[in-house]
C-alpha cells in the first residue's frame, strides 16, 4: 500500500471514534471546576514572610498556578497542614507538619491527595512505595531542576540511576538504546509510581512493550521462534550489552544454549572454526543464514531461513 | 503527505486558539511572562579514526549549528511552550506545548533518530526495484559453467567458480547502510472538572533505509543483501479517566498499524542462472535456485480494549485491578513454497512447489489480561500486598497441514510432512507481600510468589504429539523475596534484598522427564534454581559528601540439563562519590566492576553421552568509571565543567571437549583474540563567559575514542571465502558479506555557542 494513502482500516476507526469522543468532550465543556476546601488556615503571604525563597520558588512551578485552586485553595496548607499556631508562635517549628518527621507513607499522602489517578493509580503496594520511598525521593516540589515532571534531577535517567547502578553502567555499552543520546527514557518503558504488570512496564507483557517501537516483530507469524514469541529478554537486554544487537551473549554460543542437541548445530566453534572460515562463526554467525529468527512468514520457513 | 497536512492543520489551529487564549486574559494583574533561550553558534570536527560508531544515534554538528532555541509564554493559567534541539540536523526535536494548567493540554513533537549502521558496506548486487537484487548475467553464467551441474557434489568443481567470483569482487560498488526514523506525536489531555479527565494520541512514524541481512542459498552459500526498509507505524490510543476520592476508573483504546511497504526481498545466485537440483540433501553452493525470495517484516495491526479500577474499600484498604483485550492480525499474501523451479518436478521434489500453500496468512493472536492487586494497611506499621496477574496469548494462526514437504533454502525437496502448529501460551502469578516498618525510617519487607506458564502448539510440540508423546508443557516456578530498606538518619542510607527461586518444568506433569536419551530442555523453559542479593550503602558522613556502595550478584543453575545453558551469574560491585566542595563547585566519580559468566554444554551429533559432548564457559567482564567537576572560576563570569568516562568490556570463551565416551576426543584451539571487547573513552569540557546579563559565550570540546575486537565481528569481509582447511562440509562454503564494519574510531569535536537568554 503506497505510503501516501491512509491505512482504510485506521481512517474509518479512527473516524468513528472521534466522533463521539468529540461530542463528549463539546458536552463536558460546561462541567463546573470543583475546588475543594475553602482555606480557613494562614494564607501564603503569611508564609511568605520567612519563607520567601521557598515561597517564590512554589509559585513559578506549576503548583503555583491557578490549576492549583481546582483542587485547594489552602495554598501552602495544602501539603504542610494548618499553620496558624506556627505563623502566631512567631514560626514554631513543631507547630507545623515537617515532611523531615513522617515516614515514607505520610510523605506522600499530600501528594496522593490529588495525584492518585492517572499513571500513579497503583502507586501503593507497588515495588518502589513497599521499598520505603516516596515522592519526596524523585520529586521536588519547591526547587525542580527537570523541566518536566518536578524531579530532583535535571535529567529523568539521572532519578533511576541514583539506585539502578547496574543500568546506568548497562547503558554506557556499546550496544544500547539511543538513551545517552536523549532518544529514550527510562519512562519511555516503565512507569515508576507501579503498573499492575510485571517490571513496571506501561504494557502487559515484555514483548507488547517492545513491540510499541519495533511494531515488525508483532507478527504474527506463520512461524514463531517460541523463545522470541514468548519473551524478548531470553535473547535481548534492552539495557545495554557489549554484544551486537543488545544480545545477552555472543552468537553462536547464545543459539547453542537452547539448540545442544543435534545437527550442526552442536558444532563446537573455537579457533579452528574461524581459521576455517567457516560461514556460521564468522560476523553474524547462525543468523548469516537464520535472517528470519523473530519469525517467519515463508511456507518452508520453520528453520528462519526464509 | 495528506496525513502531515492534516497534522499541520490540527496543530496551527491549536496553536492559534492557545495564542489567543493566553494573551486575551481579562484579568489586567496576570502579567504577561516570555522566557527563552537560544543557544546558536558552530561546531568543528576532526576526525583520526573513522567509524560510523560516533554516528550510531546522533548528529555531530559542524559549521554553523542552532543548537536549541526554547521559548515559554505564560499568561495566568495558560501557557505555550515551543523547544527546539539539534534544529536542522539529522536527530532534531521538536515540541510545542500548550495549555491550561490544571484544565487541558495539548502537545505536539517531532522526533527524528538516525541509526547508522556502517560507512563501509559493499555489495555487487544493483536494486533495479525496492527489494530486488540482480546480478550482472554474465557473472552468472560463467560462474555456473565453471561449477558444472548434473553431479551430486560439485566439490571439485568449486575452487574455480569461486576464484571467478572473487575476481567480480572488486567491481563491488558502496552501499549506504543506516536508517532514519522520523516521528510526529500529537498528544491532547483535558479535564473539564477535577473528576473527569479524557486523552487522545495520535503518532506517525517512517523508518527508512537499509541495513545488512543474512540471505542464504543455504548453509553452503552465505550471502549478505542490503534489506530494504521503507515502514510507517501508525498509532491512536484514547482514553478516559474519573477520578474521585473513593476511586479511579479508566477506560481506552488503543491502535497500531504497521504498514511495510516492501514485502519481499529477492535476490539473484551468484552460481547459477539456472534452477538446479540435485534431489537430495546435498548443501553444495553450486545447487539450487537462480532466484531466492523471502518475505520481510509483515505488515500487521494491534488493537487494545482496557479498563483499570483502584478502588479504597476502606480507608487503609485498596483494591485495584485491570483487564484488557487485544488483538494483532497479519493477512499477508503468502510467497510460494519455492522459487526454484526444478523442484516442481514431481520425481524430486512437488508439482506445487510453486504455488503458495494458502492465499494469505491468516495469522491471528488474542491476548488477554487481567491484575487484582489488595494492598492494606492491617496495623500501623503493617502493610500487606496480594494479588493475581494473568496474561494470555492465544494464537489463533489458522493451522496448515503441508503435508507435501518443504523446501530447503530452495536447494532441494524434503519429502516429510511439515505442519504449522501456532504456538500459545497463558502465565499467570500469584503473590503476597508483607511490609513492616519496624523503626524509624527502616522498612522490613518479605514476599512470596507462585506463577505458571502454559505453553501449548509450536512446531517441536507438534512433532512430539505426531510421535506419540505428551504434550502439555507446564513452566512452575516459586519465588521467596525479602528486603531491608533503612534511611533512619539523612546520613545513612542502606538497601538489602535477597531472592530465591526454583522453577520447575514438566510434560504432562511428569517433571525432570527431559528426553529418552539424555537430560536436556531449552533452557527459557528448563528447571532452573535462582539466587540472588544486591546490596547499597550510602553514607553523608561528612556535609555535602555523598558516597555510595553498591554490590550485586545473582546465580542461575539449571541442576537437570545436561545440555544447553547449566548455569548464568553476575556479580557487580560499584562505587559513586559526589561531592559540593562549594556552594559553586561540585564533583562526582563512579566505579563499577562486573562480571557476567556461564556454562553450556553440547552434544556430539548421534552420541547421547555427555562425555562425548563439548563445554563452553563464556565470561564478560566490564569496567566502568567516570568523573566530573564543575565549578565557578569567577562568579557570574566564569564556569567550568569537565567530565571523564571510560568504559571497557571483554569477553572470553574457554572451550573444551569431553573424553571417555564412546568417540574419540575432539581437539580444541583456544582464540587468540578477545570476544567482544569494547573500549569508550569520553572527555568533556566546557568554558562558560557570563558576558552580559542575558548573554553567555561558551567554547568547549569532547574527545571520544572508540576500540573493537573480537575473534570474528571485525572481519567484515566482503571477499569470497575460501577455506583454509577444507573438511567436511566446511568443503562446499561460499560466503560474501558486505564488509559492513564499525571499526575503531577517534574523533574531537570543538563547539563554540553563544547562549541568550530573556
Amino acid at each position: 500500500m503506497p505510503s501516501n494513502q491512509v491505512h482504510p482500516q485506521t481512517g474509518s476507526i479512527t473516524q468513528t471514534l472521534l466522533t463521539p469522543v468529540g461530542l463528549i468532550f463539546l458536552a463536558l465543556l460546561s462541567f463546573p471546576a470543583r475546588p475543594t476546601g475553602t482555606g480557613q488556615s494562614a494564607t501564603i503571604d503569611d508564609c511568605l514572610v520567612c519563607h520567601e525563597k521557598q515561597v517564590k520558588a512554589f509559585e513559578d512551578s506549576v503548583h503555583g498556578k491557578k490549576g492549583f485552586e481546582l483542587r485547594s485553595r489552602n495554598a501552602c496548607a495544602t501539603c504542610h497542614g494548618p499553620a496558624e499556631a506556627h505563623v502566631s508562635s512567631d514560626g514554631d517549628p513543631t507547630k507545623i507538619q515537617s515532611f523531615a518527621r513522617l515516614n515514607s507513607g505520610e510523605k506522600s499522602e499530600p501528594c496522593l491527595t490529588c495525584h492518585d489517578n492517572g499513571n500513579r493509580m497503583s502507586w501503593e503496594g507497588s515495588t518502589h512505595e513497599s521499598r520505603g520511598l516516596a515522592c519526596q525521593n524523585c520529586h521536588s516540589i519547591h526547587s525542580p531542576k527537570s523541566e518536566d515532571s518536578q524531579l530532583k534531577n535535571a535529567v529523568e535517567t539521572d532519578t533511576c540511576f541514583g539506585c539502578h547502578k547496574q543500568k546506568q553502567s548497562q547503558f554506557l555499552r556499546a550496544s544500547h538504546h539511543p538513551l545517552r543520546e536523549g532518544k529514550v527514557t527510562c519512562s519511555d518503558c516503565h512507569n515508576p509510581h507501579g503498573l499492575q504488570s510485571g517490571k513496571l512496564l506501561e504494557q502487559s507483557s515484555v514483548n507488547e512493550q517492545c513491540y510499541t517501537c519495533h511494531a515488525e516483530k508483532r507478527g504474527p507469524f506463520l512461524w514463531d521462534h517460541i523463545p522470541v514469541r514468548e519473551d524478548c529478554l531470553n535473547c535481548h537486554d534492552p539495557h545495554g550489552s557489549n554484544h551486537a544487537k543488545l544480545l545477552n551473549a555472543k552468537v553462536p554460543w547464545l543459539c547453542q544454549r537452547c539448540h545442544a542437541d543435534a545437527g550442526h548445530r552442536v558444532t563446537l566453534y573455537d579457533q579452528n572454526q574461524v581459521n576455517f572460515l567457516n560461514n556460521k562463526v564468522l560476523n553474524r554467525g547462525c543468523p548469516n543464514c537464520h535472517s528470519r529468527i523473530h519469525g517467519s512468514n515463508h511456507p518452508s520457513g520453520q528453520m528462519f531461513l526464509r | 503527505m495528506k496525513k502531515l497536512s492534516v497534522y499541520v492543520i490540527i496543530l496551527g489551529v491549536g496553536f492559534g486558539l492557545a495564542v489567543t487564549v493566553v494573551l486575551a486574559d481579562a484579568k489586567a494583574k496576570d502579567e504577561l511572562v516570555i522566557k527563552g533561550n537560544a543557544v546558536s553558534g558552530a561546531g568543528f570536527l576532526k576526525k583520526e579514526m573513522e567509524s560510523s560508531k560516533l554516528f550510531e544515534y546522533r548528529d555531530v554538528p559542524r559549521g554553523f549549528v542552532l543548537s536549541s532555541f526554547d521559548l515559554d509564554v505564560q499568561k495566568s493559567n495558560n501557557f505555550i511552550v515551543f523547544k527546539g534541539e539539534n534544529i536542522r540536523q539529522a536527530d532534531s526535536r521538536y515540541d510545542v506545548t500548550a495549555g491550561a494548567y490544571g484544565r487541558w493540554k495539548a502537545n505536539f513533537t517531532w522526533n527524528q533518530i538516525p541509526h547508522r549502521f556502517s560507512y563501509f558496506g559493499k555489495t555487487l548486487y544493483t536494486e533495479t526495484t525496492p527489494g530486488f537484487y540482480v546480478l550482472p548475467d554474465g557473472l552468472q553464467t560463467l560462474v555456473q559453467n565453471a561449477v558444472g551441474d548434473g553431479s551430486a557434489n560439485a566439490t571439485s568443481k568449486l575452487p574455480a567458480g569461486r576464484a571467478l567470483l572473487k575476481g567480480f569482487l572488486t567491481g563491488a560498488h558502496g552501499v549506504d547502510l543506516g536508517l532514519d526514523r522520523h516521528k510526529g506525536t500529537l498528544k491532547i489531555a483535558y479535564s473539564p472538572s477535577v473528576p473527569f479527565s479524557f486523552s487522545l494520541s495520535a503518532s506517525r512514524e517512517t523508518k527508512e533505509g537499509t541495513r545488512p541481512l543474512g540471505a542464504a542459498l543455504g548453509r553452503s552459500n552465505a550471502i549478505e543483501v542490503p534489506e530494504p526498509i521503507r515502514s510507517t507505524t501508525s498509532d491512536f490510543h484514547a482514553s478516559t479517566e474519573y477520578a474521585e476520592s473513593w476511586g479511579t476508573i479508566q477506560a481506552g483504546y488503543a491502535l497500531s498499524v504497521f504498514d511495510n511497504e516492501i514485502q519481499t526481498l529477492s535476490w539473484e545466485n551468484p552460481y547459477r542462472i539456472t534452477d538446479q537440483t540435485y534431489g537430495s540433501s546435498t548443501y553444495v553452493a553450486g545447487n539450487g535456485t537462480s532466484l531466492a525470495r523471502l518475505p520481510l517484516d509483515p505488515s500487521n495491526t494491534a488493537q487494545k480494549f482496557y479498563l483499570n479500577a483502584a478502588f479504597r474499600l476502606l480507608p487503609a484498604t485498596r483494591l485495584t485491578g485491570s483487564i484488557s483485550h487485544g488483538v494483532f492480525s497479519q493477512n499477508e499474501k503468502l510467497l510460494p513454497y519455492t522459487s526454484n523451479t526444478a523442484l516442481a518436478d514431481p520425481a524430486v521434489g512437488f508439482p506445487g512447489a510453486l504455488s503458495p500453500p494458502r492465499a494469505t496468512a491468516e495469522a491471528k493472536a488474542n491476548m488477554a489480561s487481567m491484575d487484582l492487586t489488595l494492598t492494606s494497611r492491617l496495623f500501623k506499621n503493617v502493610h500487606l500486598t496480594a494479588g493475581y496477574r494473568y496474561y494470555d496469548f492465544a494464537n489463533k494462526t489458522e493451522a496448515l497441514e503441508m503435508t507435501n514437504g518443504f523446501s530447503e533454502v530452495d536447494q532441494y525437496w524434503a519429502k516429510t510432512a511439515n505442519p504449522i502448529e501456532p504456538y500459545s501460551y497463558a502465565r499467570s502469578r500469584v503473590f503476597g507481600d508483607l511490609s513492616l516498618r519496624v523503626l524509624k525510617g527502616t522498612s522490613f519487607k518479605v514476599g512470596y510468589n507462585f506463577s505458571r506458564i502454559d505453553r501449548t502448539g509450536g512446531y517441536e510440540e507438534k512433532l512430539a504429539e505426531l510421535a506419540g508423546e505428551g504434550h502439555k508443557n507446564e513452566t512452575d516456578e516459586k519465588t521467596f523475596k525479602i528486603s531491608l530498606d533503612s534511611h533512619p538518619w539523612d546520613w545513612i542510607l542502606l538497601r538489602a534484598s535477597y531472592v530465591d527461586a526454583k522453577r520447575t518444568w514438566s510434560l504432562d506433569g511428569k517433571a525432570f522427564i527431559y528426553g529418552s536419551l539424555y537430560n536436556f530442555q531449552r533452557y527459557f523453559q528448563a528447571s532452573r534454581d535462582r539466587g540472588g542479593w544486591n546490596f547499597l550503602a550510602g553514607f553523608s558522613l561528612i556535609p555535602n559528601l555523598d558516597v555510595q556502595f553498591s554490590v550485586l550478584s545473582g546465580k542461575d543453575s539449571y541442576p537437570h540439563s545436561d545440555y544447553g545453558l547449566k548455569k548464568n551469574d553476575f556479580a557487580i560491585y560499584g562505587f559513586d562519590l559526589s561531592y559540593a566542595l562549594g556552594p559553586d563547585t561540585s564533583l562526582y566519580g563512579f566505579y563499577s566492576h562486573e562480571v557476567y559468566t556461564a556454562d553450556q554444554a553440547a552434544r556430539r551429533a548421534t552420541s547421547p553421552d555427555p562425555r562425548d559432548g563439548w563445554w563452553a564457559n563464556t565470561k564478560d567482564a566490564v569496567q566502568s568509571f567516570g568523573a566530573g567537576f564543575a565549578t565557578v572560576l569567577k562568579k557570574n563570569v566564569l564556569d567550568l565543567d569537565i567530565s571523564a568516562h571510560y568504559s571497557k568490556a571483554k569477553g572470553s570463551a574457554d572451550i573444551g571437549a569431553g573424553s571417555g565416551g564412546s568417540f574419540a576426543a575432539i581437539s580444541v584451539l583456544a582464540f587468540t583474540k578477545p570476544i567482544d571487547m569494547t573500549e569508550m573513552l569520553t572527555l568533556r569540557s566546557k568554558l562558560i563567559w557570563k558576558a552580559a546579563q542575558n548573554f553567555s559565550v561558551a567554547v568547549g570540546c569532547w574527545f571520544e575514542q572508540y576500540k573493537f575486537d573480537d575473534i570474528v565481528r571485525t572481519d567484515g569481509r566482503l571477499d569470497l571465502i575460501v577455506p583454509a582447511n577444507i573438511t567436511g562440509g566446511a568443503s562446499a562454503n561460499s560466503t560474501i558479506f558486505l564488509g559492513a564494519v564499525e571499526p575503531n574510531y577517534k574523533y574531537t569535536v570543538g563547539f563554540l555557542q553563544f547562549i541568550y537568554r530573556w
